[in-house]
């Protein structure tokens, strides 16, 4: 041990002493160490040794007094200095390097942080892995449909029931009052809109983490009258005020302010702006409380003990529930979601929010190692080339007696150099574009990793690792050669070098175009769904929200809005709904009155006699609602697919009785079918109720005639503020909303159409470089050929022949690749276009079609000069 | 001859040298000073003055002497030159001569 320091310590000033001095140096520190061993024991001497051993250093260095200094320092130091003379004679190629090194660190560091923020949802929460959602799926003749809703039951019983559930909260998204809150001295006095509002046991609190910024917790969300709300919410309607013990109105109940918490992390799948005590919600729905196992829209969370056997636990719920299930036309299957993971890998029915997507996630991934082979092939090509011409350099080296040890360290020093110059630039450019993407690309986050150190700490490091990687194989390539043989420049026609090279310029154009057929594919598949009728009209319809009503279910206010609305020569149609193309419907079952036990799951709205002939959907079969709203209190129109579902013709069904979710309705009409949600799935059974109890209507669809927009909407917000005054005015456009469904396909699309961009770049960049090099080596040959009379054409085809092959053969190897990719990815969609033969062929024409016009320039280049010159050198 | 000017880490230096005869190299000079004024320098600092004053001129070194805690490596013995005997002298006669004028000091 003792040794082992003093060698280290003296080995460290050995490298900066002056020779002249270093016995004398080493040997008092050495003697001193000794004494002060035995005065104040090892540890302490140990450290007085080194901090000795650094300030002799510092002395030493900082003095310069190094006048026989030992070779090593000064080896590095003219290693650094003819790396950097390399580097800044090779202009060009340097440049080239770099710029590809650049923009395939930035593309990968982007993606890093993409897929890091997206697989690190709710990791936030100290006990996350502990803690489960509870879904469900409902298996029912060829039909499952998955719930992350389940039964209050799961919540409150299934913790007495289960040892393994340690800590449980209820929660609920509460739809309430068409979102929104109002507040002030008097109960209408202000107004505002509010999006995510939960009603959620109090456990939550204990369960979750949260970052408590004013009141306390104490009792919050214990019975029915106080609320947490987050800081934006309340900045946003009290400003600068507290608002503790302010009291706020939900519909027509006062809650009071008892904490204000940060508002939630953007990685949070449970996002809110207001909490609810449950205990309110479940006084103010009593018929939910009657019977528990009616309504399915709880979100039940627990917290497990560290050895719980989730397996074995979802086996006994499925028991549980069984037993209260038994007369549902489903069988339910019970199963638990680590909350970590619900952002990635859970896509049900009644999400709270808008999930994420695990394939895209690994595609990316798959992307960014992509893109890093082609920038790290790119850079082995290049620096092959910048050998090739530095052979004799290296020749001479070896023949003044260099060791190939310090040949490859020398070449490796350049190599790291280069990346840390491409390093430099690509950190600048991802803080940048990093910065400036959230604007673009809405579910990218906020650079936030650039906040972190060890962000990059470790990608400075890899970087250096991928260097000195890189740099490896052609230095050691280089440096083996024999030196005589080098010095005749026999390394550039070796065998082996060629097919090294060819097979790298083959693998970066596989890349390329992999990348470009499957951007191709998922750029048609998005056209695809943007512009596949969808068998209903949704352009020029304006949607408000539905004013809220009164209790007594007062059909007059709506009529006579809907009567002045339609009193305007600029509006064609308007009609109530619960739903329309875009928004969610409600989970009903559906069988026929003779087959009892065959029911399936069906999305009902609630509609009036507007909303066929408005979304201009056809009928089938018999007739629509009759006005006015309660006119045909037990009707029900079906689409195509639900009268398929139930094995009859439409026909057969006008005017029979069905059962719908227990309730015994007539069918009047079908209509055809159409999408009421996006491309991604097939057509769903639907049903429409007439509109008979106005307190469920919550969208108004005003189809418009003119093209001067925004006039219109300040009329029909006249005509509301008559009609509903002190009620919120929200509208959207109905075929923005629909297209909104296609936002993670377009992010995608732009994704992919970046960085497919970018390998095709990096690409061209090194055949750029290649081609400059390999026709250098083949002036003489031009030259001689040129003498001999051979045509222009023929001779450009003979320097262009060898790339375009490679070209040829990438494109030919990357097919059956991106084909692969290409069904993989189209699978997820239940309307997809064919891989067409023509998608297969283009990228090997526009890969063919690129590098001909980057290899084009040198070529031409060469061809132009004069043989005379080329010739005479010898 | 330059004006001679010393520092005082050079100036204990010099006496300690001086003082040390034959048996003064790099750690026997700093164990002196550290008895003589309780203070405990470093011993880099030691070696980079010994260094600058050989190079002004005041210092003459030679080697000698190895033993096992040095690890087999050699000391470097230091004697005054003719300058460095002139220095401290110097240095002496200027001090004196403000000590004379302070009334209390004798």
């Amino acid at each position: 041990m003792k040794d082992k320091v003093i060698r280290i310590g003296l080995r460290l000033i050995g490298w900066f002493c002056s020779i002249d001095y270093l016995e004398m140096v080493q040997g008092d520190l050495v003697e001193l160490y000794h004494i002060r061993i035995k005065n104040m024991g090892f540890t302490k001497a140990t450290i007085r040794f080194a901090v000795d051993c650094f300030v002799s250093v510092f002395i030493f260095f900082s003095k310069g007094q190094s006048q026989y200094s030992i070779n090593n320092l000064d080896m590095f130091r003219i290693n650094i200095i003819i790396a950097y003379r390399n580097i800044i004679g090779n202009k060009l190629t340097t440049f080239i390097s770099m710029l590809g090194l650049s923009l395939g660190i930035t593309a990968c560091l982007l993606i890093v942080q993409y897929v890091h923020f997206e697989s690190n949802y709710d990791s936030y929460h100290p006990n996350a892995e502990n803690i489960y959602r509870v879904n469900m799926n409902m298996i029912s003749k060829d039909n499952i449909s998955g719930s992350a809703g389940t039964y209050y039951t799961l919540g409150e019983q299934a913790k007495k029931e289960f040892p393994e559930i340690i800590n449980y909260f209820t929660s609920t998204f509460n739809m309430g009052t068409y979102g929104q809150i109002r507040y002030g001295k008097g109960q209408y006095e202000q107004i505002s809109k509010v999006n995510n509002v939960y009603n959620v046991d109090p456990s939550i609190l204990e369960m979750f983490e949260f970052d408590l910024q004013q009141g306390s917790f104490d009792n919050a969300l214990v019975g029915t009258k106080n609320a947490i709300m987050n800081a934006s919410l309340a900045e946003r309607i009290f400003s600068e005020e507290s608002a503790i013990g302010k009291t706020i109105y939900w519909g027509d109940t006062p809650f009071e302010v008892v904490a204000v918490v940060a508002d939630q992390p953007a990685n949070s799948h449970l996002k809110f702006d207001l909490l609810l005590p449950m205990g309110e919600f479940r006084q103010a729905f009593p018929q939910y409380k009657e019977n528990e196992w009616s309504w399915y829209g709880y979100y039940n969370y627990y917290e497990l003990n560290e050895n719980a056997d989730v397996a074995a636990l979802e086996n006994k719920f499925d028991e549980f529930t069984a037993q209260f299930l038994s007369d549902r036309s489903f069988k339910a299957d019970v199963f638990l979601q680590e909350v970590n993971t619900i952002h990635l890998e859970s896509d049900l029915s009644n999400e709270p929010g808008k999930n994420g997507n695990k394939t895209t996630i690994d595609l990316l991934k798959i992307i960014a190692l992509l893109i890093i082979v082609i920038a790290y092939t790119n850079y082995v090509n290049l620096t092959f080339t910048t050998y090739l011409k530095r052979m004799k350099e290296i020749g001479i080296r070896k023949v003044m007696g260099s060791s190939k040890g310090m040949l490859i360290r020398q070449l490796l020093i350049e190599s790291v150099l280069i990346n840390i110059g491409a390093a430099i630039p690509a950190f600048i450019l991802t803080i940048i574009i990093g910065t400036y993407l959230p604007n673009l690309i809405s579910s990218f986050p906020e650079f936030y990793l650039g906040n972190h150190w060890w962000f990059w700490l470790t990608s400075s490091l890899i970087i250096v690792g991928l260097g000195i990687i890189s740099g490896l194989y052609p230095a050691v390539l280089a440096s083996s050669q024999k030196g005589i043989s080098v010095l005749k420049g026999v390394f550039a026609k070796s065998a082996k070098g060629a097919l090294l090279h060819k097979t790298m310029v083959v693998l970066q154009f596989l890349v390329a175009s992999v990348l470009i057929l499957f951007a191709i594919i998922v750029n048609k598949q998005l056209n695809f769904m943007l512009t596949q009728d969808l068998g209903v009209d949704i352009e020029q319809v304006l949607v408000l929200k539905a004013p809220q009503m009164d209790q007594d279910n007062n059909e007059g206010p709506l009529l006579a809005f809907r009567n002045t609305l339609e009193a305007n020569p600029n509006i064609h149609k308007v009609s109530y709904s619960t739903s329309l193309p875009s928004q969610s419907t409600h989970g009903r079952s559906l069988q026929l009155v003779t087959n009892a036990d065959e029911s399936f799951i069906l999305g009902r709205l609630i509609g009036d006699e507007n909303y066929l002939t408005l979304f201009e959907i056809p009928l089938v079969s018999g007739r629509n609602f009759r006005a006015p709203f309660s006119a045909d209190q037990n009707g029900i129109i079906l689409n195509e697919r639900a009268v398929e579902l139930l094995g009859r013709t439409p026909e057969e069904l006008i005017n029979q009785n069905v059962i719908l979710s227990g309730d015994t309705v007539k069918v009047i009409g079908v209509m055809a079918n159409y999408y009421h949600n996006s491309l991604h799935q097939k057509y769903e059974p639907l049903v429409i109720n007439s509109a008979h109890t106005m307190q469920d209507i919550t969208y108004l669809s005003v189809k418009i005639l003119t093209s001067d927009i925004s006039s219109l909407i300040d009329e029909i917000e006249q005509a509301w503020q008559t009609h509903f005054p002190a009620q919120l005015f929200d509208f959207f456009f109905a075929d923005n909303a629909f297209d909104q469904q296609y936002n993670q396909d377009r992010e995608l699309s732009r994704i992919v159409n970046a960085f497919s961009f970018v390998a095709i770049f990096i690409a061209c960049l090194g055949l750029f470089a290649v081609s400059l090099f390999s026709m250098m080596q083949r002036r003489k040959e031009v030259g001689i050929r040129k003498i001999l009379g051979t045509p222009v054409g023929h001779l450009f085809w003979l320097l262009a022949k060898g790339t375009m092959t490679l070209i040829l053969i990438s494109g030919l190897v990357a097919i059956p690749i991106s084909y692969g990719i290409s069904q993989s990815w189209l699978s997820d969609f239940a309307n997809r276009i064919p891989v067409k033969t023509i998608y297969l062929i283009a990228p090997i024409f526009l890969t063919a079609f690129l590098s001909m016009l980057t290899i084009t320039y040198h070529i031409v280049r060469t061809m132009r000069i004069n043989p005379a010159e080329t010739l005479r050198t010898e | 001859m330059k004006k001679v000017e010393l520092a005082a880490l050079e100036e204990l230096i010099l006496l300690t040298i001086a003082v040390l005869e034959d048996e003064a190299y790099g750690l026997s000079i700093m164990q002196e000073i550290e008895r003589r004024t309780g203070k405990a320098g470093s011993i880099g600092s030691l070696h980079s003055a010994l260094i600058r004053l050989e190079k002004k001129g005041f210092l003459d070194s030679e080697e000698g002497g190895s033993t096992k805690e040095r690890g087999g490596r050699r000391k470097r013995y230091f004697r005054l030159t003719q300058p460095g005997v002139e220095a401290i002298k110097e240095t002496k006669r200027l001090r004196e001569g403000y000590y004379h004028l302070i009334s209390g000091l004798n």
